[in-house]
């Protein structure tokens, strides 16, 4: 290839580079993106709603409220980082408890499953936190406003003093909420009896302030711009929805065998005057939805499942004088006018494995040692022989009081025949949460070590009751015979 | 036409969607995976490790656990995205990449489809 040419393909190249914009698919505004349209949820009341209204006080009441309860002397709800502790109530996790963490969210998940299978998506409508903290926003969104054709007429608007004072409004409550959301958050793993003050007095440390102001930022911009855009592209549930549902789950779907076909008429005509079903197209379901889409449409995966389409729908059957329900929750089997089957293998399979799981954890809660032992060999010598006739091996050994009590324990050791634990302490005081570490050395007369490695046992007893708590393996060497 | 809701707005037209992500969907597409990942991996590494005991004796003794673990997490957050992002980036589809000619007149839109040349003297 001679130069010339080279250098007319990389001209080439460079104006292809510059030309990326390839034809635009019909109807696309000439972007490679497609547009978010804003979503203006219109206010509605109605028994769903009215539902979604109560979730959010009772869980939002929680969150905020749970932070503050105290519990014997120290915060209920408190996930002590540095201290490497979690403490919920009565109960307090170590990292070695880590197995109770997987199995709960196991359950959550097979719970979610459940109820997925039974009613739908109700945790995406009522329960999740994307949901609750968004529903919050667009009512302070509401407040400040006015509801939806206000807030499209401003949002059109060119900027005014009266639009910027209320944008001005709308984001500082927007931020206010926002941080005491991070704050309380930040109060789970600080205490946020010591937070409060100290953040008020500017002196927080500097990796609490960074999460607050994280958590913060987060609320604010997932409640208040991204929204339905978070179930749309960052939640995995809505992908596998449809692997849950069965043709007896709870839907909100629109009975399209009704509704069609749709059309505008005088208020209290009736569809068949004009050869139209009951849907009146008024689209005010479309108008509440907080996500924006038309239920008319069928099952779609950005269908949360809240049902206020239904509550629109019936207040409209309602002034035509028609029946309510064109939209409502229903199952695939109703619609087609099949029996409905409650009770379904699934549901005592996710039912079962959920008690299953619950009442392990309960057992195992119930009977968890509250000694944690951890044994390590003194790593410079493997043994050591003496001159009396004896072969001594030593260990660290460090003793963790995961109980919520002071607790005095005696540390003893077996395996062979003959074998003597000889430690400073004859019995050892530990505090609720203390560890302590000691060092140990066991002794053996010669004549008992019948191999290199011999298993023994650490055991630690109660000082006072004699009752043997816990047992720990560990090894003790010696010279080959 | 009017109904008895019509309260003076444009027809309500359900959005419709393309394929094509937006800005938003690729940046959660990358930053919220390694979030949560980040997350749980923070979570998974400091069960078994005691930031405490790896420290204590070194010139970090001392550090705020608390920074610790935010680091740890930041880290693997920063971590786990480069790779979300490098999945994404290998996953554009080749042509554009190989970003073609804007259709010509001719009706060619790639050098591949025009008849091959002989190599200039």
């Amino acid at each position: 290839m001679s130069g010339t040419s080279a250098r007319s393909q990389q001209t080439a190249t460079k104006a292809r580079r510059t030309n990326v914009v390839v034809e635009p698919p019909a109807g696309d505004a000439g972007t490679l993106y497609e547009k978010r349209q804003k979503v203006y949820p219109r206010a509605i009341v109605g028994r769903y709603e009215q539902l979604r209204r109560i979730a959010v006080f009772v869980l939002l009441g929680l969150y905020y409220g749970l932070a503050w309860v105290q519990y014997d002397g120290r915060q209920a709800v408190l996930f002590d980082l540095p201290a490497r502790k979690f403490h919920i109530f009565g109960l307090s996790l170590w990292p070695q408890d880590l197995i109770y963490l997987v199995a709960m969210m196991i359950v959550a998940a097979l719970a979610l499953f459940f109820f997925t299978m039974v009613a739908g998506r109700i945790w995406c409508g009522y329960a999740c936190p994307q949901t609750v903290w968004t529903e919050t926003f667009v009512w302070i969104e509401r407040w400040v406003e006015g509801d939806r054709s206000k807030r499209i007429k401003l949002d059109r608007a060119p900027m005014s003093p009266e639009k910027l004072r209320k944008k001005a409004i709308k984001h500082s409550l927007w931020i206010l909420f926002a941080a005491w959301t991070g704050l309380t958050f930040v109060g789970y793993f600080t205490p946020i009896r010591e937070l409060l003050p100290n953040t008020l007095a500017l002196s927080l440390g500097p990796w609490e302030t960074f999460w607050v102001i994280f958590y913060s930022f987060a609320t604010y911009g997932n409640a208040g711009w991204l929204r339905e855009q978070v179930c749309f592209y960052m939640c995995p549930y809505a992908r596998f929805q449809s692997s849950m549902f069965d043709k007896n789950t709870l839907i909100v779907s629109y009975d399209s065998q009704r509704g069609e076909p749709r059309g505008s008429r005088r208020r209290n005509a009736t569809g068949d005057e004009h050869g139209l079903g009951d849907c009146i197209d008024c689209t005010l379901c479309v108008q509440v939805c907080p996500t924006g889409i038309d239920i008319r449409d069928g099952l779609q995966y950005q269908c949360i499942g809240c049902g206020v389409c239904a509550d629109a729908c019936d207040s409209v059957m309602d002034k035509m004088g028609y029946a309510p329900g064109l939209i409502s929750y229903t199952t695939e089997n109703t619609l087609s006018g099949e029996q409905v089957r409650i009770f379904r293998p699934r549901l005592f399979l996710y039912a079962g494995l959920i008690l299953a799981i619950l009442a392990a954890v309960l057992v195992s809660l119930q009977t968890r040692s509250l000694v944690d032992i951890d044994v390590i060999r003194d790593r410079n010598a493997l043994y050591r022989a003496t001159d009396d006739g004896f072969v001594e091996n030593v260990y660290t050994v460090s003793l963790l009081n995961k109980s919520q009590a002071p607790q005095r324990w005696v540390l003893g050791a077996s395996g062979i025949e003959g074998l003597e634990l000889i430690s400073d302490d004859a019995a050892i005081m530990l505090a609720a949460g203390e560890v302590r570490r000691s060092f140990v050395t066991l002794r053996v007369p010669a004549t008992a070590v019948t191999s290199l490695s011999q298993t023994i046992l650490f055991i630690v007893t109660d000082a006072d009751s004699g009752e043997v708590l816990h047992e720990e393996e560990a090894r003790f060497l010696g010279p080959a015979r | 036409m009017s109904t008895a809701f019509d309260d003076n707005e444009e027809p309500v037209v359900a959005r419709e969607r393309s394929d094509k992500p937006g800005p938003i969907r690729l940046i959660s597409a990358v930053l919220w995976p390694g979030f949560v990942i980040a997350f749980i991996a923070t979570a998974v590494v400091f069960s078994f490790i005691d930031p405490y005991h790896v420290l204590d004796g070194t010139r970090y003794a001392g550090a705020s656990l608390f920074g610790v673990y935010t680091l740890c997490f930041l880290f693997l957050w920063l971590v786990i995205s480069l790779s979300a992002a490098a999945t994404l980036w290998f996953l554009k589809p080749g042509l554009e990449v190989a970003t073609p000619l804007p259709r010509t007149q001719q009706g060619r839109s790639h050098p591949s489809d025009s008849p091959p040349t002989e190599p200039q003297a």
